[in-house]
Parts: C-alpha cells; structure tokens; sequence
C-alpha cells in the first residue's frame, strides 16, 4: 500500500511503516519505555530522510504518551512542581535543538550528528540493559542503589536553589532540574525521542522520586517537550509530515495494546536480555554507516528529496 | 543601424522557429497530467504520435530546474561526515532521452540542435555550482564544479529521474509509440516533452508538447501549508497528534470493556 508523504515527498510502503510502529508499539507495551529511540533509526533505516524522521517521530509521540500522561496526572502520579520546572529547561533545550538541527543541515552534518548521537546513547543504553538482565537472570542482586552515585549526591546537595518537592518528597537544585531538562529537550529535538531513558533514571537514582511519581511526571513532561520539539520543527526545518507520524501512531497503538497483554504471560529478565540486543544491533548498524566508505562520495545535503 | 536592428531581429525569429522549420511530427501524451496525491508513486506517461516513414524517433523529456544541495563526505578520526557543500542551480530535476535506436548514434551536430545529450555533458556545462564561504557565496570552476555535477547526475540515475534509453521508441510506418516512467519525486510544475524524426542524418521533424505535474489534495494542502505556513502547520501537527491519541485510548478503552470485561490495559504505562 503505497502513501505518498507530502512533507517528506516520497512515497512510502504504509504497511511497512505501520509495521514498524507496530513494533516499537509492542516494545513500549512489553517494556514499559517509550521507544523513540529504536524509532528515528528504524525510520533512517527505511530511507527517510533523518531530519524528517526525528519530527514526525516528535510529532508521533505527543499522540503516544498524551493519554497516559493525562491517565498519570488523574491518578496523582505527576509531581507538578518538579514537572513544570523540568519543563522549563525542557522547552528552552527542544527549541535551541531544532537551531541545532538547522545549522547542522545546513553544511550537510546533520546525519552525521544524529548517527553519532545515536551511536553513543544506544550504546549506553544497550549495555546497561544487557548487563542488568545478565545478573538478574544469574539471580545477583544489586547493592543498595543509593550508595553508588556517592560523589555526585553530594555535589548535587551542594548545588544552590535547593527546594523541597512535596510530592515526589525530596530536596533538589533547581538548576539541575533545569539543566536535565535542557539536556532531555535538546535531545529530544535532535533524535526525535521522548527521552525517558534519561529522565527516569536521572529521576529515580539521581534525585531518589518515587519510580511510580517520576514516571507519571517524564510522561507529562513528554507530551509538552514533544509538543514544543514538534512546532519548532515545523517553524524552522520544515520537516513535520504529519501523514508519516499518523501511520507510525496507528501501528504503534495497536502495537503497545498487543505488547501489554504479551507482558503478562512473558519473562521479563529474558525479554530485556532480547531488547537490550535488538538496540545493540541498530546502534551496530548506525556505527557501521559511520565507518565505512559510502557507496558515493556525493550526497543530497538534507538526506532524501531534492528539497 | 536600422539595417542591423532589422537584421537581428530576423535573426531572433529565425532562432524561436521549430528547428529546422519542420513539424512534420505530431503527437500526444497521455495523460497530460500527473497529479501527486496520496496513493502516488510514479506514473507511466504514453507517448504516441506520427512522424515521417523511415525516421529514427526520439523523444526528449525535460523538467524544470531543481537547485540541488551536495555534500562530499569524507573521513574525519575515522568517521566519514560532509566536508564540503554547494548547492547546484540550472540542471533540470528530470531529463530523460529515449530513441527508437541507439541515441548515441544521434550525429554531433544534431545534438547540439535538439539539445540531445546522453553523457549530460551540456547540462552539466550550464550548471552554476556554488558554495558558502564565510558570508559570500563563490562560484566553482569547472575543474572543482565537475565533480559534483557528475555526483548529481549518478544521484538522479539511481532514482530514475535521468535515463538515457536505447530500443525505447517502436516504429510502425509512420506511427510511433513509446513509454516514459516517471519516477515519484519528479519536480513539480510543467515538463516538456519534444519528439524529433531524424531520417539520413537531418531533422525533418519536431514538435514538443507539455506534460503538468502538480500535487493535489491532502498532498497538495499538506506540503503547501508546511513551507508557507509553517505556524499554523506546526499547530495542526500538534493537534491532530492529540486528538489521535487521547480519541484512540478512549477507543481502546471502550473496546477492551466490551470484549475483555475489564478496565483497559494502560497501553503506554
């Protein structure tokens, strides 16, 4: 079935990028992450061209995470405080990103940029994970999670605005909320992700929130980061098809319910030692256009179209 | 003076006459336009006409022009990444040439007569390549120009925007039939395409007929709105974005209570 996206101006197989949504749907039912991640790439993979694949992956998401964050914020999970602070760095990191984007576009290293970012956040990602579910399956427990990050608690303690969240009940700095929601924003915005996997390990190692309250309030922050990445794209790259982020929608809601119900008859330690190596290999993948010889030393400068 | 007005301007209409003087080619093209709509993905133009008995047919098929912007990668620590880029103006987005024979059997000096090209030597010639530095933009010479204009060529190749193709054209008598493919990104706006009949070694006819391509419907209005009016594209993103989503859980919610008899599993936590 072939669909003709008007921003893109190439015509795609819409099975296929319904499957892939699918896909990533059902990694984010069964894992419980968002999945943009695997996404931008898939998305790459297929041939569209990168800067389009990041904004209609944005774009995408706000319809993925804006009735689970509402569900969240119903259900008393959202720490509003800590979430409208966050969003602050949040919305000033996804809007300097789409600049970024702009000005890596414009000398032609934009998918450079997204491929090396990509690179280096699937690796850490991927590792961690696989690593976790090695030693969950060997039934080794890790020690207290709160005694690690020693030196840096210590730092961010010494950091100044400290203020109290109420609902999360910790003490942070102002200015690393801030600073973590630039740095998730900025993100957001160059690899067209939700930036879960930051912010909710950030949330709950670094500034000790509940898993239940930092998850409700990364959701909540999501849906508006999303949301601004998605206009600033659209103002400065033109780069939004919303046809593409529409087809990626359907197959992925469809996706996330089928991965939901998989969850419940599947073992987790096992499923993440599969989501850990699926990431790996698209981040080997992405490395090896890194590293070998393009077929031809010439390309279009914006990836894709001739526009 | 007067005498030398008079003589250019004979010159000029001379110039804008069919090459040759000859129309003794006439043909049609069908369809005569190309809309690009949602289910688009290329299209196959019929081309049919009559030309003189014994004539080879050619047929040229010529877009407007499309700047284009070029990197050259190369390797920086290992990594390959773009180390230069321009921005290619003059070369038409689509050029395609098919004959009933060989083209390169066309003789030089028809060539230059019909703009026939098969090694795209004079569109490459005509480009202006250009590239930023610091605040001005600087042409290339040729020497420097040439490489980037032979990376075009090869990128148009492989999306079949640029053909050259040999046997293309059946001849029957004085009728002749052929099939232009038209790939998906073909630009926007009105391509020409031009028939020559060429019989012992001269042109004894051509005629040249349009072919409109221009999107249409969601397409149209969707890749429209997005580069001249990106605010309210921006907004209408967002919102389709939402409503699709929280209309879908709503949905699905719904739908799991009837079928499942329970509360809806929360797709995204």
């Amino acid at each position: 079935m072939e669909v003709y996206l008007p921003v893109a101006g190439m015509p795609v197989n819409g099975l296929l990028i319904a499957g892939l949504g699918g896909l990533v749907g059902i990694m984010s039912g069964l894992f419980g992450v968002g999945g943009g991640f695997l996404l931008t790439p898939l998305l790459i993979m297929v041939g569209i061209p990168p800067a389009v694949a990041a904004a209609s992956d944005s774009n995408q998401i706000v319809a993925a995470s804006c009735s689970g964050a509402a569900a969240h914020k119903r259900l008393g999970n959202v720490d509003m405080k800590l979430g409208l602070i966050y969003l602050v760095g949040g919305i000033l990191g996804g809007t300097v990103g789409a600049q970024t984007v702009k000005v890596l576009r414009g000398v032609g290293n934009y998918d450079f940029a997204v491929k090396l970012i990509y690179v280096v956040v699937l690796t850490l990602i991927g590792g961690f994970m696989f690593v976790e579910s090695l030693n969950a399956l060997r039934g080794r427990r890790k020690g207290n999670p709160e005694a690690r990050p020693h030196r840096f608690r210590q730092f961010l303690a010494w950091l100044p605005f400290q203020t109290e969240f109420r609902v999360s009940g910790i003490r942070a700095s102002v200015l690393f909320v801030v600073g973590l929601g630039f740095l998730v924003g900025w993100l957001a915005a160059m690899m067209g992700v939700g930036g879960g996997f930051i912010t909710l390990p950030a949330m709950i190692y670094l500034l000790g929130v509940p898993t239940i309250v930092a998850v409700g309030t990364d959701l909540f922050q999501i849906v508006f980061t999303s949301m601004n990445v998605t206009f600033q794209q659209a103002i400065t790259n033109h780069t939004v098809d919303v046809v593409l982020a529409v087809i990626l929608f359907a197959g992925s809601t469809i996706g996330a319910q089928v991965g939901a119900r998989l969850s419940k008859r599947l073992r987790g330690e096992q499923l993440r030692i599969l989501l850990s190596i699926i990431v790996l290999a698209v981040m080997v993948n992405m490395l090896i256009g890194l590293l070998t010889t393009p077929a031809d030393l010439i390309t279009f400068t914006r990836g894709g179209g001739g526009h | 003076m007067r005498r030398l007005a008079w003589l250019s301007l004979l010159v000029l209409v001379w110039a804008l006459l069919p090459v040759g003087g000859a129309v003794a080619a006439s043909f049609t093209v069908t369809p005569q336009t190309i809309e690009v709509g949602t289910g688009f993905h290329g299209a196959r133009i019929k081309v049919s006409g009559k030309v003189p008995e014994g004539s080879d047919v050619y047929i040229k098929v010529v877009s407007p022009d499309r700047p284009a912007g070029l990197s050259k990668q190369g390797r920086k620590g290992g990594l390959w990444m773009a180390v230069e880029t321009v921005t290619v103006r003059g070369m038409p987005g689509m050029y395609q040439v098919l004959a009933s024979g060989a083209v390169r059997d066309l003789p030089p000096e028809l060539r230059a007569q019909t703009g026939i090209d098969p090694d795209y030597a004079a569109l490459r010639a005509n480009a202006r390549v250009t590239e930023k530095q610091e605040d001005k933009t600087v042409e290339l010479p040729p020497e420097r120009a040439g490489e980037f204009t032979a990376g075009l060529v090869r990128l148009y190749e492989r999306r079949g925007l640029y053909a050259v193709r040999d046997n293309a054209v059946r001849v029957q008598g004085e009728s002749f039939e052929a099939e232009v493919l038209i790939p998906a990104d073909i630009p926007k706006g009105e391509t020409q395409i031009t028939v020559y009949a060429v019989k012992d070694g001269s042109l004894v006819g051509n005629n040249v007929q349009p072919l409109h391509v221009e999107s249409v419907g969601l397409v149209r209005m969707m890749a429209n709105m997005a580069q001249t009016n990106p605010v309210t594209y921006g907004l209408l993103a967002v919102g389709v974005a939402l409503a699709a989503g929280l209309s879908i859980s709503w949905a699905f919610r719904q739908l799991n209570r009837l079928i499942f008899k329970e509360e809806g599993v929360s797709a995204h936590h």
